[in-house]
């Protein structure tokens, strides 16, 4: 999906092809955390838009065995290797002029994982500074939301929400 | 030993099998995996390049034994170190090892060709490989 956004004009974009996701799943059972530090994100500041891309199996546990199951038993990544974030947002002048400052911005759009699409609708921070923009923000996820089951043996491991990180540094784009 | 007991040894087995393998197992470590393709970094990424959708058909998911140039080793905190094989294309392959290495171990790879072994997870603007090995030659 993203390949194709990079092509062709690449004016007032910006992307990191390294940000940083985490999840944490909190149950009085046990707490599980997972990083990816391969997540793509593109931002077109002319047009208002923001593509988010990740591979799943690209999430590291620190459990080697909870890493397979997470994979194979719950969000079946061969199946569903990818998830997507698609949103838009009201640009103002000064930023895509990129000065420098603090810009706190609703974004509206759509979050796929798992197969299963769901409205994400966030007011976030884009900071921009000496060129760059970045960003840290944090949401939650249903599991439910999104068709993923979990098995009645596990039930209490897996909290029902899930707080998902995002840490993002974004260059200017150059082919 | 009775018929009665020898049902119950079965189904404990049967019942200890099934949570081994269902809830305990792991996959066994790449060195032992059987790779399905044998390529060059530069191959790999022109097949995503050219049809992501048929590159996918025939990589994802699969065991690669991969040959490329080394153009750059990453260490983040947290995470298993990422070498990038150098391609024709825009992005690069980068190939997440299974284990943590020292720095020192893996950037005398820097600038030659290097042989590994991982699992093909996709393409974002660069090709993944995880859960890689070295092979020595």
């Amino acid at each position: 999906m993203l390949l194709s956004f990079t092509t062709g004009v690449n004016a007032q974009r910006y992307f990191t092809r390294e940000g940083k996701i985490s999840f944490y799943s909190e149950t009085p059972v046990e707490n599980i955390e997972a990083h990816n530090n391969k997540v793509l994100c593109i931002i077109d500041l002319s047009k208002g838009q923001v593509a988010v891309d990740m591979l799943i199996k690209s999430f590291e546990f620190k459990k080697k065995l909870m890493q397979e199951h997470f994979n194979e038993n719950y969000m079946e990544s061969d199946k569903f290797p990818k998830a997507t974030y698609k949103g838009s947002f009201e640009s103002p002048e000064k930023l895509k002029s990129l000065t420098d400052g603090t810009y706190t911005l609703p974004v509206t759009g759509e979050i796929s994982v798992h197969g299963v699409k769901q409205p994400l609708n966030k007011e976030i921070e884009l900071v921009v500074n000496n060129g760059m923009i970045l960003t840290a923000f944090d949401f939650e996820v249903k599991v439910a939301d999104h068709n993923i089951k979990i098995p009645n043996l596990v039930i209490d491991n897996i909290a029902e929400t899930i707080q998902v990180k995002v840490d993002l540094k974004l260059d200017p784009y150059k082919k | 030993m009775n018929k009665k007991r020898l049902i119950a040894i079965g189904l404990i087995l049967a019942i200890a099998t099934w949570i081994y393998l269902n809830f305990l197992s792991t996959d066994p470590p790449m060195s032992r995996q059987k790779a399905a393709y044998r390529m060059t970094a530069v191959e790999l990424y022109q097949a995503f390049e050219n049809d992501e959708d048929a590159a996918n058909k025939l990589y994802q998911n699969q065991v690669i034994e991969i040959v490329g140039l080394v153009e750059g080793v990453e260490f983040e905190n947290g995470s298993k170190p990422v070498i990038s094989l150098a391609t024709e294309g825009f992005g690069s392959i980068k190939v997440t090892l299974a284990e943590n290495a020292e720095p020192v171990e893996l950037n005398k790879f820097l600038d030659d060709e290097i042989r590994m072994k991982g699992e093909c997870i996709g393409l974002l603007l660069d090709v993944l490989l995880v859960n890689s090995i070295i092979l020595e030659d």
